[in-house]
């Protein structure tokens, strides 16, 4: 009973993670249209500023925020110099797919180069001081986790549903040409769109780094793994990012405990494709329109 | 476009114009993961093989010639490892490569070296095929995983006696083979049972849930296979779930590293060891020095002493065979050598594995590695 | 129709086509080079892997990520029977090509009905889920570490009821460069005929073509299918040519490459994935001087390339050369 809890718990913790490593690509996608392949690039270059910061004296919690700032501006780059040229150009939806893949390679040679291959670790002192309530234990680094997520989610929302910029988000995401003929300006909104986005995956990378350590490589899992939930919770819905995470992490952490525990990530693929059979646009999802 | 296409064309005319070697250089081909995963410990292994040739050719070389040598990148990939070892043996003309990491790699490499008389020596690669396909110009320069676990797992069921083992072990020829010998010989010496086994992705960072569940079967020990960088986030994740089992590890995280890393919670945990930088024997100075005076700091791994080991090793069997050009003379002279290193002495069998590394057992105490004495 | 630059109608193609099929037969009469050789197998393969995974990618135009799977199904089927089973000739490779066929019916039928970015993350899953099969599948599948010792492709000699054992590089350029030919005149032969037409209008517009009574689904099938088959055959050559096959065959990178070279050469023309594939191929190997650099120069390229031709090198030509014609 007790190893089920915890299982539980365990899951629902791994979720939250994933649902934060999904964040940044639902938001670039719900909005933008784009399936960022470089997300995992800017979550490993969130820690990778924090750690510089923090090495430099300033604190986890102003090394964070200033780090999640920065790769927010590194986000509206990536809009404003490739994606919005290849908007222009009228090319494919594809095109931007691919040329986020390139910024992949190209990121996760810069961090080889200008950190080599060896580890980093963020650092906070609460990151593995157990907390135990009941008997079951978490990690302090899963409760700021947990704290901080919320505290993003409600910003968010409060910021789509009621701030000017949200609302014209919300509005183009459903409707691009009505959009235009109201007056938006959707150049704006793609930045911002991007900046939000590159935002998240950067503040997934600061909280959950410090679980474990920081190298050119982390971002495979982190894009790996958000896609899967982008996929479960559907692509541009925040809510079904949550739902979407939390499924996953269950799923996964089920399994390794009651099946086979070297199948774990069988186990999640095997989840996501089932909902993709039964329900494609995932449990929250926005359908994908021409246009 | 053109310009493009001019290069393009230079470097074909170079692969094709290449002129062979000057008679008194020995070019030794070099094949590593220098980016990819596995970067950190192939550019530290090529760190201890170069600054091995610095100190060969400061003392005239290898019978008189200077050695050079060709480094390839492989990136941890089998496709890669085999086209750097197609250029090294057909555009530099090199005869005897050291390579790769990864035992995939290795093996792709080995495939085209048997079937052109190419000596191959590993100083890293675990997997037990590499010496099960009958290639007469192989050789290991790294202790096999039954090498290390035999007196480790010898140690455990005397001193430690436990009834029942779980293990933890990363998915990959190293944390395969690691468990598979441990296995064998527990059963060899009716050790204990093992009541729990996983294998984990090499990019897995996250353990909760293997642990959780080795928490609540509560083995007597847990046996964990991982680089020093998992395998201080698995022991540290352990910890914070507040798991009070005894953890044995494989060698490959007994470093420096894995004791920054995990912190305390490291401690007691038992290690079977073959070198460490806190070694004070006069080959550890020697390689220690030479790595701090070409590095500027003691290595923080123990790869770099494998590099430094097997190119020694190499120039002395080139030494006493009197060159490359006969491999089988290469493959005696490696038989009958004998050589001494910061691990120990080292013989080869004739399949290619050496013989008998010593290692022996540490448990770490206040952060520090601790030798155990046994009865 | 335009497969080669600047030139309208079969007869130049045909022209043009039959002056390229000798040439690559007896280049290796005049090049010395091992490692040239093997540059231009590995080339070979590559541009089969690209033609095949443009049927679906760049006709129909839904983004299979997906295509390491066939490939990967190919070679490890060829490596099995080979080591395990000490097979190593006609039947190992039809077996192969059957294995890989199945393999894209059993991800084809749930796949095909999804679209857009769904279509592209499950086909990756899918390769995901394999590579995680491989890698734990003890002692058949060599595990992690991957299958050493797959025997050389073994041909009969019906004249003199002798075995010929393809064992030198040579021979298995010729046996790749007949194969590579063999499918790029399929993939002629398909896009020139009805299916080929249909392919167009379904990715035109995917509403209409059904309105009219094309079944996508059908369609999208033969795509997927041959385009599977031809990457096992690649996987089965490549499986004899190197002699070992590893999970590495179905990581993400594998994928990742075969696209670019799609997109890069010029997804839904015909030659454009030839020429990416010789392209991604031989440019790692050239940028070699700059050892740690090379994927960043190499990333950079690929951006560059998006940015200023983003229908690929081919359709950019064939683009300008539209224009050039209309003035």
């Amino acid at each position: 009973m007790l190893l089920l809890l915890q299982t539980i718990v365990n899951g629902i913790v791994d979720g939250l993670a994933y649902s934060l490593m999904s964040s940044g690509l639902t938001l670039v996608f719900g909005i933008g249209r784009v399936i960022n392949f470089a997300h995992g690039e800017l979550f490993t270059l969130g820690a990778y500023i924090a750690i510089i910061l923090v090495q430099n004296h300033f604190s986890y919690l102003f090394g964070s925020l200033i780090s999640i700032i920065l790769v927010g501006f590194v986000g509206v780059i990536i809009e404003t110099l490739v994606i919005r040229r290849l908007r222009r150009l009228g090319a494919s939806i594809w095109s931007p797919f691919l040329a986020t893949l390139a910024l992949l390679n190209i990121l996760q040679s810069l961090y080889l180069i200008i950190f080599s291959p060896n580890p980093y670790i963020l650092n906070n002192p609460f990151a593995y001081v157990p907390i135990n309530i009941f008997s079951i234990t978490i990690s302090g680094q899963d409760l700021i986790i947990l704290i901080v997520f919320l505290l993003s989610i409600c910003l968010l929302n409060w910021f789509l549903k009621k701030t000017k910029y949200g609302i014209a988000m919300k509005a183009i995401s459903q409707d691009r040409e009505a959009s235009l003929l109201m007056g938006i300006n959707i150049e704006n909104i793609y930045k911002l769109t991007w900046f939000l986005g590159a935002m998240l995956s950067a503040l997934a990378g600061i909280l959950l780094t410090p679980k474990s350590t920081v190298d050119p490589y982390i971002g495979r899992v982190a894009l790996l793994k958000g896609l899967c939930v982008v996929i479960i919770g559907g692509l541009g819905s925040i809510e079904g990012a949550i739902l979407g995470g939390i499924f996953l992490g269950l799923t996964e952490s089920l399994a390794s405990v009651y099946l086979l525990p070297t199948f774990k990530d069988v186990f999640g693929y095997l989840f996501v494709i089932l909902i993709l059979l039964l329900k494609p646009r995932g449990i929250l999802g926005k359908s994908l329109r021409r246009g | 476009m053109r310009r493009f296409l001019l290069v393009l064309l230079l470097n074909l005319m170079v692969f094709l114009v290449l002129p062979s070697f000057a008679e008194n250089i020995i070019k030794i081909g070099v094949i590593a993961p220098l980016t990819g995963s596995q970067a950190i410990i192939g550019t530290n292994v090529v760190n201890g093989i170069k600054s091995a040739v610095k100190r060969i050719n400061d003392a005239g070389g290898i019978n008189g010639s200077i050695v050079k040598l060709v480094i390839y990148d492989d990136r941890n990939i089998p496709d890669e490892g085999v086209a750097a070892a197609r250029r090294l043996i057909y555009e530099d003309k090199v005869k005897v490569i050291i390579g790769s990491i990864g035992s995939s790699v290795t093996l792709a490499i080995q495939q085209l070296t048997m079937r052109e008389n190419i000596f191959l020596v590993t100083p890293v690669s675990m997997s037990p095929a590499l010496t099960q396909r009958g290639d007469k110009y192989f050789f290991r320069v790294t202790a096999t995983a039954e090498m290390r676990q035999r007196g480790f797992v010898s140690f455990v069921v005397e001193n430690l006696k436990p009834k029942t083992i779980a293990y933890l072990a990363v998915n990959d020829d190293l944390g395969r083979s690691e468990v598979e010998a441990a296995e064998k010989f527990y059963a060899e010496l009716k050790g204990p049972t093992t009541i729990f086994k996983a294998f984990f992705d090499p990019s897995e960072s996250n353990f909760i849930s293997y642990l959780t569940k080795i928490k609540v079967l509560n083995p007597d020990v847990l046996f964990i296979v991982a680089d020093s960088v998992k395998a201080a986030t698995i022991v540290k994740q352990a910890k914070t779930l507040g798991i009070k089992t005894t953890i044995l590890s494989s060698a490959d995280a007994a470093t420096a590293q894995f004791l920054q890393l995990a912190g305390d919670a490291a401690e007691g945990i038992y290690f079977p060891l073959d070198w460490s930088p806190d070694f004070t024997d006069k080959y550890s100075r020697e390689f220690l020095n030479a790595y701090k005076e070409d590095y500027g700091t003691i290595p923080d791994t123990k790869f770099a002493v494998q590099g430094w080991e097997a190119m020694w090793i190499v120039a002395e069997a080139i030494k006493k065979a009197g060159g490359i050009d006969n491999p089988d003379k290469l493959r005696t002279a490696f038989l009958n050598l004998t050589w001494i290193g910061p691990r120990g002495t080292w013989k080869f069998k004739e399949n290619g594995d050496p013989i008998g590394i010593s290692t022996f057992v540490v448990i770490v105490k206040n952060g520090k590695f601790e030798r155990v004495l046994t009865k | 129709m335009i497969i080669l630059k600047g030139t309208k109608g079969k007869k130049s193609n045909v022209l043009l086509i039959s002056f390229f099929i000798p040439l690559t037969l007896i280049l290796p009469l005049f090049i010395k080079s091992s490692f040239f050789i093997h540059m231009l197998i590995m080339s070979f393969i590559n541009a089969i892997l690209a033609i095949g995974l443009n049927f679906i990618l760049g006709f129909i135009g839904e983004k299979s990520l997906g295509h390491a799977a066939f490939y990967g199904l190919g070679a490890y089927t060829t490596a099995i029977l080979s080591t395990k089973f000490n097979l190593s000739d006609w039947r190992s490779l039809l077996i192969s090509l059957l294995v890989t066929a199945i393999g894209a019916l059993i991800i084809g039928f749930p796949s095909l009905r999804l679209r857009g970015p769904y279509f592209s993350i499950v086909t990756l899953g899918f390769v995901l889920i394999l590579q995680l099969f491989i890698s734990n599948g003890g002692v058949l599948t060599g595990g992690p570490t991957g299958l050493p010792g797959v025997k050389r492709l073994e041909i009969y000699n019906p004249f003199n009821n002798n075995v010929i054992v393809l064992s030198t590089d040579i021979s298995y350029y010729y046996l790749i460069t007949i194969s590579f030919w063999f499918c790029f005149l399929i993939s002629i032969l398909l896009v020139s005929s009805k299916i080929g037409r249909a392919w167009t209008a379904i990715r035109e517009n995917l509403d209409l073509a059904e309105s009219i009574g094309i079944n996508s689904f059908k369609y999208k099938l033969i795509a997927f299918l041959t385009g599977a088959i031809m990457a096992g055959l690649a996987g089965s050559i490549y499986a004899h040519y190197f002699s070992f096959v590893s999970p590495k065959l179905f990581d993400t990178f594998v994928n990742i490459n075969i696209v670019t070279m799609v997109i890069i050469g010029g997804e839904g023309t015909i030659l454009g994935p030839v020429i990416g594939a010789f392209l991604i191929t031989i440019l790692p190997e050239i940028l070699r001087f700059a050892e740690e650099l090379r994927i960043l120069i190499f990333g950079f390229i690929l951006l560059i390339t998006i940015i200023f031709a983003p229908k690929g090198i081919v359709g950019t030509i064939t683009n300008i050369l539209i224009h050039e014609k209309e003035r």
